[in-house]
C-alpha cells in the first residue's frame, strides 16, 4: 500500500511555513509566528499518519515540527515534542542530532524570554582567542574576561554610533541596548578559547519607535569597520565613520582587544553571512595602525611627551590620572575631558603608555593626556 | 559534452509533477531566478554549463525578462540569488537525474527539499538537495561554494544522502554533485 507521505496535511503545512517565511521577509513577524504554528499542527498530523516503520520519512518530519513550533515561538511545545519524539529511540541518528540541537536552542531562548523578555535574531559573532596561554578551550581567567569585557565594551560603542547617540562620557550604555548583546562561551577548538556574541532584539517590538539599532546592521558596520582598519586606508576609516570622537572611541576600544606579549597571539572574529565564513583577525601589527590612524587634538607646534608606567589611579571627572613611573615615582598627569571610561576603565593597575601634549601652568608644566594604551605584558 | 539540450521550463517546476513545491512557490521562486538573470544575461534563452556529478554539459534555459514588480519584490539580494537557485537546480535535478521534488520540510535554520524518482511516495528513497546561489561570481567562486556545500551535507548531523548544488548566475553555471551515496541507489 502506497504510504502518504505527501498527504495533504503535510502539503498544508509546508504551504503555510512558505508563506511565513514570506512574511517574515517582510517584516511581518506576528504574522509569521501565527502561520507556523498552525503549519505545526498540520506536520504533526502528517507524521502521524505515516506508518512507525517509515523511519527517514518520520525523521524528516519530526525535525520539521519542532521547526515549525520553534519557529512560531510556541517554546514550551516544541520542548515537549522534542521530548516526545526522543525518547522511544525510534528515529535516524541525524535526526535525534538536529532534535537535541533544537532542544539546547528552545532551552536557551526560553530562559532569555522569561528573565530579559527578549529573543536572539540569529545574528552571531565568534570571537577567538588563540596563541600564548590561551589552551584548547581553556585560558587565564582574567585574561579570558578582559577579552571579552573589551569587545563589549567595543560592541556597545559601536550599537551607540550605529544608533545616532550622542558620544558617552561616562556612565552605562543606553538602557535600551544594555540587552542587545549575550555572550556565550563555546566549545573547545584546538589551540583557542572561543566566546559566541548573539545579538537579540525585544520580543514584543514597539509598533511607534521601531529600535534605533538593528542588530543586522550593527553586525554589518561591525565588520565593516575591523576589515577597514586592517585593510583599508586613513581616509577610507574616515569617510566610514566621519565623526571623529566616535572614531576615535572606536579605535580605543579595539585597541584594548589587540594582543600584545606572550600571553595571546591573536584575536579572530568571525560571523557567518551569506552562507560564507566572514573574519577578522587582529594581531600586534595593529597597534602602529591604530597609533597612525587616530584622530589626534593638539596644535602641530605643541611638544610631544610620553610616559610608561603603571596606572594607579584616576578621576576622569575631574580630569586626571596618577602613574607609577617603572623608576619608582610616581607623576600626575591631566586628561582631556573626552577621555572615555569604558577606555581607561580597564587599565587600572595595567602597564600603560600615556601620550599627549605638555601644558604649561603657572610656571609648571604637565602633560594633557590625550591617549593612553595598554602595553605589552610579558 | 552533451549540447543544446533545453532544461524545464521554470514555472513548470511545481506539483503535481513536483509534489514538494507549490505553485505559489514556483511562482515566486521563478521570478526571483529572472530577477538574478536579468543582472547579467539576456532573455530569452541561456546558455547554461552544467556539471552533474561529473559529466560536463551544456543546457539552455528559457526564461523572461521579469517584470517591475518582481525586480521590486526581490530587491534583496540575497534572498534572490537563494531562492532563485532552487528552482534552477531542480530544473536540472529533473533533466539530468530524472528525479522531481518530492517534499520540502522545515529544519531549525531554513527547509530542505528532497528528490526522488517520480512516484515516490514517501522519503525512504530519498536524496537531500542542499543548493546555493552566487550572484557575482567567476568560477573559483562557484566551485568553491559546491566545496562548501558538499562539507555541510556531509556533517554528521544531515540526512544522506544528498545531492549539493550551485547556481553561479552570472557565471550561467550548475554544479551538482553527490554526497554520501550512489546515483544508481
Amino acid at each position: 500500500m502506497g504510504v502518504p507521505q505527501v498527504n495533504d496535511r503535510h502539503t498544508t503545512a509546508q504551504e503555510l511555513s512558505a508563506r511565513a517565511a514570506a512574511s517574515l521577509a517582510g517584516g511581518r513577524t506576528q504574522e509569521a509566528q501565527n502561520l507556523f504554528a498552525e503549519a505545526a499542527e498540520h506536520e504533526a498530523a502528517a507524521l502521524a499518519a505515516v506508518p512507525t516503520d517509515r523511519i527517514r520519512t518520520r525523521s524528516v518530519l519530526a525535525v520539521s515540527v519542532a521547526s515549525l513550533l520553534y519557529k512560531g515561538a510556541r517554546l514550551d511545545e516544541a520542548e515537549r515534542a522534542i521530548f516526545r519524539y526522543l525518547a522511544p529511540g525510534e528515529f535516524e541518528g541525524w535526526a535525534d542530532t538536529q532534535l537535541r540541537e533544537l532542544l539546547h536552542v528552545v532551552s536557551d531562548e526560553r530562559l532569555l524570554m522569561n528573565t530579559l523578555a527578549r529573543r536572539y535574531t540569529g545574528e552571531n559573532i565568534t570571537v577567538s582567542l588563540r596563541g600564548g596561554e590561551i589552551g584548547a578551550g581553556t585560558g587565564p581567567l582574567d585574561l579570558i574576561l578582559e577579552k571579552a569585557t573589551a569587545f563589549r565594551s567595543l560592541l556597545y560603542r559601536m550599537a551607540e554610533w550605529v544608533g545616532s547617540y550622542p558620544l558617552r562620557h561616562r556612565g552605562l550604555p543606553p538602557k535600551d541596548l544594555q540587552n542587545l548583546v549575550q555572550a556565550r562561551a563555546t566549545e573547545a577548538a584546538v589551540g583557542s578559547y572561543k566566546l559566541e556574541i548573539r545579538l537579540t532584539e525585544p520580543v514584543q517590538p514597539r509598533l511607534f519607535e521601531p529600535p534605533r539599532v538593528q542588530p543586522a546592521e550593527l553586525s554589518d558596520r561591525l565588520f565593516n569597520f575591523l576589515e577597514c582598519l586592517t585593510a583599508g586606508t586613513s581616509k577610507d576609516l574616515e569617510d566610514l565613520v566621519p565623526q571623529s570622537d566616535y572614531r576615535k572611541a572606536l579605535l580605543q576600544l579595539t585597541r584594548n582587544i589587540v594582543p600584545g606579549g606572550k600571553r595571546l597571539r591573536e584575536v579572530g572574529i568571525y560571523r557567518t553571512k551569506n552562507d560564507r565564513l566572514q573574519s577578522v583577525y587582529l594581531t600586534d601589527a595593529l597597534p602602529p595602525r591604530i597609533r597612525e590612524v587616530i584622530p589626534k587634538q593638539e596644535l602641530p607646534s605643541e611638544e610631544r611627551k610620553s610616559y610608561r608606567g603603571t596606572l594607579r589611579a584616576l578621576h576622569l571627572d575631574r580630569n586626571w590620572l596618577e602613574l607609577a613611573l617603572e623608576d619608582g615615582g610616581h607623576i600626575k598627569c591631566n586628561t582631556v575631558p573626552d577621555m572615555l571610561d569604558d577606555v581607561v576603565g580597564p587599565m587600572v593597575n595595567r602597564h600603560v603608555l600615556v601620550t599627549g601634549p605638555l601644558r604649561q601652568k603657572r610656571g609648571k608644566s604637565r602633560l594633557l593626556v590625550s591617549e593612553i594604551e595598554l602595553l605589552d605584558e610579558e | 559534452m552533451t549540447t543544446d539540450q533545453e532544461l524545464p521550463e521554470l514555472r513548470s517546476i511545481k506539483a503535481p509533477r513536483h509534489p514538494g513545491v507549490s505553485a505559489a512557490v514556483c511562482q515566486a521562486f521563478s521570478e526571483a531566478a529572472e530577477v538574478c538573470f536579468a543582472r547579467h544575461h539576456e532573455p530569452p534563452r541561456t546558455s547554461l554549463q552544467v556539471t552533474c556529478v561529473g559529466v560536463e554539459l551544456v543546457r539552455s534555459l528559457k526564461w523572461s525578462a521579469p517584470d517591475e514588480t518582481a525586480r521590486r519584490s526581490w530587491r534583496n539580494r540575497d534572498d534572490a540569488t537563494r531562492d532563485g537557485a532552487y528552482v534552477v537546480s531542480l530544473a536540472v535535478v529533473e533533466h539530468e537525474l530524472g528525479m522531481v521534488a518530492l517534499s520540502r520540510a522545515d529544519t531549525r535554520t531554513g527547509a530542505d527539499y528532497y528528490v526522488g524518482k517520480p512516484g515516490c511516495h514517501d522519503l525512504e528513497e530519498a536524496f537531500r538537495l542542499e543548493v546555493s546561489g552566487v550572484d557575482e561570481g567567476g568560477p573559483s567562486d562557484v566551485r568553491r561554494r559546491l566545496k562548501s556545500k558538499e562539507d555541510q551535507a556531509a556533517r554528521g548531523d544531515s540526512f544522506l544522502p544528498a545531492y549539493a548544488s550551485v547556481v553561479g548566475f552570472r557565471q550561467a553555471a550548475v554544479l551538482v554533485s553527490l554526497v554520501g551515496g550512489s546515483t544508481s541507489e
